[in-house]
């Protein structure tokens, strides 16, 4: 087997509980199986062990309570903040001269709308860890399958964008209705690659970046994780409140309020750093204490 | 009534006996039916059988031929045996005098 396959093939079979992994990466072995060949029997016990779950009523009620609406709401949050930037990157980059630079008013409408948009991007990729670090501590089993669901239902929300009829409770306008910045959605880059760039870029990575951390749990003591699940449900709300018509008269503060989507994100890497540093210097005060114990014998 | 695989599984763990694991068991299986066995079929069928108590699993201990990875012991159960004997019955009923099933010439057993 080439390195290559047998890094596809430990890849893949990380997917499998630790003692199915054992024993089949050990008949892999036994019966000299090729990479394609092994890779496939691999990912075929992984697509049945994860099918079985569907008989659980557990994979329906995550799927159906948190996996597609909140990965709708993301989808429709990605584009809304696509939409918003890619009116900016038109005006900026499509239609640039080197004679704006000399203009106090380009400079005052860069600090007016630059803030804003880099904080939609640092809010929505916070959103995406969140959602997929709660998707992942939902079941250790049957995380494949809710990663493979909330990949779907992002694409879906791609496709199914939220109706008319919704907008008088979403506020979820794009843009792309007004009239106005019809020459930068006639560019097909910026009404279907862009959207899909940031969807990619800024909603899936953290998505399954943050699904992968909740899987390294073990250790981490009760009250942290009480705390992190607080804050991930605070940013989780958050994402569905700030972004409902019905509160937009109330958040006057908006864009102070997009900084506590990375609450959740925040305190897991603290947390997490802090544990490393008790860690080593556990590991230090016991080199410590053995060395004092040799020299005393 | 179980079915053609779950017996095929049955019948290849009970005639291994006490060295009934995973891979051997599939090389028999691919012996018996000049048929690839896939291990996703064959675990899950394993889990599957197991779960209605025909065998029962045990993980046994690593061997270097399989990189210093364990494996999967199968015993069969009482049960196991029972429902194997009662398929191969029905099948046998089911053949008798069919066209379709290969008889041997006269005077030949």
């Amino acid at each position: 087997m080439t390195p290559a396959s047998i890094w596809l093939l430990n890849l893949s079979s990380r997917m499998l509980a630790a003692a199915d992994r054992e024993v089949v990466l050990g008949d892999i072995v036994e019966s000299g199986e090729t990479g394609p060949q092994a890779l496939i029997d691999v990912l075929g016990l992984v697509m049945r062990r994860q099918a079985t779950l569907y008989w659980d009523l557990s994979t329906w009620l995550v799927l159906g309570g948190f996996v597609a609406p909140f990965a709708f709401l993301l989808s429709l949050v990605s584009r809304r903040t696509s939409d918003l930037s890619a009116i900016y990157c038109w005006m900026y980059v499509n239609n640039w001269d080197w004679k704006l630079l000399s203009y106090p008013g380009f400079w005052a409408a860069i600090a007016d709308w630059a803030p804003y948009i880099f904080l939609s991007y640092v809010a929505l990729s916070c959103w995406s860890w969140t959602v997929g670090f709660l998707v992942g501590a939902f079941s250790r089993r049957a995380f494949p399958l809710n990663g493979a669901h909330l990949c779907l239902a992002l694409l879906l929300g791609t496709l199914l964008r939220a109706p008319h009829t919704l907008g008088h409770v979403l506020n979820l306008g794009s843009g792309r209705g007004f009239y106005g910045n019809a020459p930068v959605f006639a560019l097909a880059f910026y009404r279907v690659a862009f959207p899909e760039l940031v969807q990619f870029g800024f909603v899936i990575v953290p998505a399954l970046y943050g699904m992968t951390r909740s899987q390294r749990q073990s250790g981490t003591s009760r009250s942290f994780r009480l705390f992190l699940t607080l804050a991930l449900t605070l940013a989780s709300a958050q994402l569905a409140v700030q972004n409902l018509m019905l509160f937009r008269q109330f958040l006057s503060t908006h864009a102070l309020l997009r900084c506590l989507s990375a609450v959740g994100p925040l305190i897991y890497f603290l947390g997490q750093a802090v544990r490393q540093q008790h860690v080593s210097l556990g590991a230090k005060h016991l080199a410590l204490e053995s060395g004092k114990q040799k020299r005393f014998e | 009534m179980i079915g053609e695989f779950e017996y095929l599984l049955i019948t290849v763990a009970a005639r291994l006996g006490e060295e009934a694991y995973g891979a051997a068991i599939r090389r028999e299986v691919e012996e018996a039916t000049r048929q690839n066995c896939s291990i996703g079929a064959l675990y899950t069928t394993l889990e599957r059988i197991e779960k209605k108590g025909l065998v029962t699993t045990r993980i046994g201990e690593p061997t270097p031929q399989r990189g210093g990875r364990t494996k999967r012991m199968v015993r069969v159960t009482a049960k196991g045996i029972q429902a194997a004997e009662e398929f191969y019955t029905a099948i046998s009923r089911a053949s008798e005098n069919a066209s379709c099933v290969a008889r041997p010439a006269r005077g030949q057993p």
